[in-house]
């Protein structure tokens, strides 16, 4: 007898929060009107507002299809009742394309490498013509989509339907090996493309990683806040057991040490060799103001989640669980801001509406995405857990 | 205390668990269960405490990490202070790898040590073990605590829940 | 006793020949109970002859000195670093299989694990020896501890890659060990528990009078999981410490951010390649079919194929970085990988690394074992040319031109390469004879079917019985 038909009735009640849904569509409004005021009046600031919050809404979008990936290739039976979340995340993938196109208006006032004049004066950014130019840029950003959103899709449509049985399992784990294939070169390059080239002479082979680990702990983190919200709020409790809670504080703790691996080597080699073609882009974030938020990036990334997640009843305890995962939100935040900022602004650090407003406009058009596609279908379907 | 206790060997692990759990409803006190592996979900059936060998690896860790950096930072720094290569004296990122492997090698040892004193473990201990239940065995030792028992029902029990040989410690 | 649906329903059982516990015990046990095979011998006799190529030729050079050695003043770094770094990295995949599936759950482990983690040891103590080696009077290797001495005291340089190495390759082997022992104490209790006369006197004294009690499992698992959880992040710091050996360096080629990550996986890559070559080899010789079977090292191809692939990945970020930098260091320094003198080792280095593993995704390869081996083997051989060609590659064509050298390796480092395969594989055939090969206590965990049976059938005789 199949237990699963034992398991208690699950999730009926849930229903999209309207309330919530309108706040979080008027704040995307709101951000957007801040957007194209600041394109009037502070077209830089605004402009690097606009690619803190694309490059924060595309990790949260990727790391749908991501986890699933993961799961089925790891073959992690635990984690299947929970994939609506990270299928729901893969879904904002087309309207990322479409903040990305936006983007590509705004290459002229974010990087150095679209001024003529510049790569004229500069034997370096001439050198690197052929790969950094708006043409190339621009279809290089719409091929990633493209296979983000096809692979994506297939993706999630598998894992919706709960394919089981050996042929199902052998499809989901082909589809899976292809997204992760295709993710591994589209994000190696993509990374450099967004962020790595706002310092056009600075190049580290790390940077991929650090992006990589980046989407790790925004998506885990977004996942661990949605369910234990939903656990709070009477859904999916007979899923998000206490078990599960702590998996999903023990993979927090995981991910923190990760993004602090991957910082901590590529900035120690730097520190270290200290050659000039690599360190200009450490000096720039260790002076002045710069210099003030580079302890605190690493206290709120790594240093909080990882302490606090090793405790046992903290991992357990559903707010602090919750805190947590939103101190890691804002991490990212923090974190995407010391690596795209500084160019843009130079050495003083300012954080004012011009930033903020498209990067809150951004992350709430996400959220807004991602209730709207976890309303669509129960929230527990498929694969519920095995009775244990 | 005079508790005699009852030792039963058990050929399979259900029958040990099943046996674990009359003993506990009936108020009796399970001594302890011997087994070829660990059985799954017996700590909670026999009230056995989670162990507290986290705190040990934390706080070992936590000295390897401390004791680490400082020693670093006093030798390099303080006691001798040598210029190599243009560095600071106090090179931080420098000194995390070490101050890392202490960590890990503090928090290890430690855990291992504390396991081997806690279960008193040591070299050259000899120690009754029940027959077979390093190969393929389970045994059971109940002892009574209250008297509303007789003492004739224990081997009963233990026989009921498919015992195949039963008999009181220390007579083997 | 509930098993998981789809397990039982789909997945193939982890232990093939429908094995009750006993039976783990006497097929673990009885190789190691009786006198060894013409087979193991045989090999023996092969590995330790290897070994004494390796002293012999490690002889000749500690009483001659370096000059014996290939090595020149620009390339400072030949066979023994490269011999270093390859054999940490084989280490890395039996902390892998035994800490990191522990954390994960991988329930698959458990039949390869202990061989692994004794894998793992080996190569590090071959690791270990080249830098001795390489020191030129290995007599006084204690210095690159921090003693009290009479000289100041000095202290050692802490903020030298090089001495990070010393720290992370000590705390590797020692937690390995630790991690290898606790997790053998059981088994030895087992083998203990089956023997008589000398034999019974020394396994019970390292089994420190275990006896199986609920209550010493429960701690026993707790550590097992806290000292798994060490070794995990520890794993990925020895081989990123290693890397750091190059990376902190300012040579082109040496000097990359990724290098940490890149070694590790690397290392992974290159384990897993030798495990599986091992397994393949040990089930063979000591027939443990039923164990180590085709869904073990399927799932070891797999691993293969994954690592492979990123360890592909890195190399072409390697050249796409080189190129997209513009400086004209790196860029030579690729273009001297690709076409340099040494460029047929990179050539083999990518058709070993990149190209072969990628077979695996065919299901009819992973199932036919010659081939699995042979790609293993191509495996090893091309990680080990992938630090070749990174040290002495890199080395040979550095900034100045008029300093450039050519490295040709003398018979003295051929006979210490081969000494160190020479070490490992006798230790290695050395423990198969002398401890149980195969984690019996973890492997009875996963017979469910063993256990149903055995619950049934004693039902079927009280039935009778009664």
């Amino acid at each position: 007898m199949n237990p699963r038909l034992d398991a208690p009735p699950i999730a009926p009640d849930w229903r999209t929060p309207r309330r919530l849904q309108s706040a979080l569509l008027t704040t995307a409004g709101l951000g957007a009107l801040l957007f194209l005021a600041g394109i009037m009046l502070q077209p830089e600031r605004a402009w690097g507002g606009y690619l803190m919050g694309f490059v924060y809404f595309v990790s949260l979008a990727l790391a749908g299809p991501l986890f699933l990936s993961i799961v089925y290739l790891s073959g992690a039976t635990w984690a299947k009742p929970l994939l609506r979340i990270p299928e729901a995340m893969g879904a904002a993938l087309p309207v990322a394309l479409v903040l990305g196109l936006g983007l590509i208006i705004g290459t002229h006032e974010l990087y150095e490498w679209s001024h003529a004049q510049a790569v004229e004066s500069d034997a370096l950014l001439a050198h690197k013509v052929p790969y950094l130019n708006v043409g190339a840029f621009s279809i290089r950003m719409v091929i990633y989509f493209l296979v983000w959103i096809w692979i994506g899709r297939k993706l999630a449509s598998l894992s919706r339907q709960a394919c089981s049985g050996p042929e199902g399992r052998r499809r989901s784990i082909a589809v899976s090996a292809a997204f992760m294939a295709a993710l591994s070169v589209t994000l190696s390059l993509a990374s450099v493309d967004w962020v790595q080239s706002l310092d056009p002479h600075w190049f580290s082979t790390m940077f991929a990683l650090r992006i990589l680990s980046g989407i790790g702990c925004a998506g885990m983190a977004l996942c661990t806040l949605v369910l234990t919200t939903l656990r709070r709020r009477g859904t999916m409790r007979a899923v998000v057991t206490e078990d599960r809670m702590d998996d999903m504080g023990k993979i927090l703790l995981a991910l923190s040490l990760f993004w602090a691996y991957i910082w901590y080597c590529e900035y120690m080699i730097i520190w270290y060799t200290d050659i000039p073609e690599e360190t200009g882009y450490y000096l720039l974030r260790r002076q002045g103001d710069w210099g003030t938020l580079l302890p605190v990036n690493l206290i709120v990334n790594f240093a909080v989640p990882f302490l606090a997640m090793m405790l046992r009843p903290w991992r357990r305890s559903s707010i602090i669980l919750t805190r947590v995962a939103a101190l890691m939100l804002v991490g990212r935040a923090l974190d995407l801001f010391v690596m795209i900022a500084p160019p843009i602004l130079g050495s003083e650090v300012r954080l004012g509406l011009w930033e903020l407003g498209p990067l809150a406009g951004a992350l709430a058009l996400f959220g807004w995405i991602l209730l709207r596609a976890l309303g669509r279908s129960p929230l527990v379907g498929g694969e519920a857990p095995a009775a244990s | 205390m005079t508790r005699l206790a009852q030792v039963g060997l058990f050929e399979a692990e259900e029958h040990l668990l099943a046996a674990i759990a009359e003993s506990r409803s009936r108020g009796l006190v399970v001594v302890d269960a011997y087994s070829p592996y660990p059985i799954h979900g017996i700590d909670e059936l026999m009230g056995i405490r989670r162990s507290r060998l986290t705190l040990v690896c934390f706080f070992g860790g936590l000295l390897g990490l401390s004791l680490g950096l400082w020693f670093q930072y006093w030798s390099s720094a303080t006691d001798w202070p040598l210029n190599v290569g243009g560095k600071p004296f106090d090179s931080l990122p420098a000194f995390m790898p070490v101050g890392f492997e202490l960590t890990v090698l503090f928090g290890g040892l430690s855990t291992a040590l504390a396991l081997l004193v806690r279960s008193r473990l040591w070299p050259g201990k000899r120690g009754s073990t029940p027959p077979g239940v390093t190969d393929d065995r389970f045994a059971l030792v109940i002892a009574r605590s209250n008297t509303d028992l007789p003492s004739s029902e224990l081997p009963e029990l233990l026989r009921r829940h498919g015992a195949l040989d039963v008999w009181r410690e220390g007579d083997r | 006793m509930h098993t998981e649906p789809e397990a039982a329903n789909l997945a193939p059982p982890l232990i093939g020949g429908g094995k009750m516990p006993s039976d783990v015990t006497r097929d673990v046990c009885g190789p190691l109970e009786r006198r060894p095979t013409g087979m193991w011998w045989l090999a023996f006799a092969g590995a330790a002859s290897l070994l004494a190529i390796g002293i012999a030729a490690v002889w000749y050079q500690v009483a001659t000195g370096i000059g014996t050695w290939g090595l020149n003043r620009t390339v400072g770094w030949g066979f023994d670093i490269t011999n270093f770094v390859f054999w940490v990295g084989i280490g890395h995949a039996g902390t892998l299989i035994s800490a990191v599936l522990l954390l994960f759950r991988q329930k698959w482990r458990t039949s390869i694990n202990r061989s692994a983690e004794a894998m793992t040891i080996f190569a590090v103590i071959c690791a270990g020896l080249y830098p001795v080696i390489h020191m030129g009077r290995p007599w006084l290797a204690f210095w690159v501890f921090p003693y009290p001495n009479f000289r100041g005291p000095l202290w050692v340089n802490w903020r030298s890659a090089l001495l990070w190495d010393v720290f992370a390759i000590g705390t590797y082997f020692t937690i390995s060990l630790v991690f290898w022992y606790v997790g053998m104490i059981p088994d030895l209790a087992t083998l203990r528990d089956r023997s008589r006369g000398l034999r019974r006197k020394i396994t019970g004294l390292f089994s420190l009078g275990w006896n199986g009690s609920a209550r010493t499992w429960s701690r026993y698992e707790m550590a097992c999981v806290l000292l798994a959880s060490l070794a995990t992040p520890l794993v990925v710091s020895v081989h990123s410490v290693v890397s750091t050996d190059f990376a902190t360096s300012v040579v082109p080629g040496w000097h990359t951010t990724v290098l940490p990550p890149y070694f590790v996986i690397g290392a992974v890559f290159s384990g897993f390649a030798m495990v599986l070559m091992l397994m393949l080899i040990a089930r063979r010789v000591m027939s443990f079919e039923d164990y180590i079977t085709s869904a073990h090292i399927g799932a070891m191809c797999k691993v293969l194929v994954f690592t492979g692939s990123i360890v592909g990945l890195a190399y072409a970020t390697e050249l796409f970085t080189a190129w997209y930098s513009g400086s004209e260091y790196e860029m030579f320094a690729f273009s001297n990988r690709l076409r340099g003198p040494m460029g047929w080792a990179y050539a083999v280095m990518v058709l070993c690394n990149v190209v072969a593993p990628q077979l695996l995704w065919s299901r009819r390869i992973r199932n036919s074992l010659g081939l699995v081996f042979l790609i293993t083997v191509l495996v090893n051989i091309g990680m080990w040319f992938e630090r070749f060609v990174i040290i002495a590659g890199s080395l040979q064509r550095d900034y100045l031109p008029s300093a450039w050298s050519d490295y040709v390796p003398t018979s003295v480092e051929f006979g210490a390469l081969i000494g160190g395969f020479g070490l490992f594989f006798t230790l290695f055939l050395l423990f198969c004879r002398f401890l149980p090969m195969i984690s019996m206590f973890e492997v009875k965990t996963v017979l469910t079917d063993g256990h149903e049976r055995a619950a049934s059938e004693s039902d079927a005789r009280e039935r009778s019985v009664a």
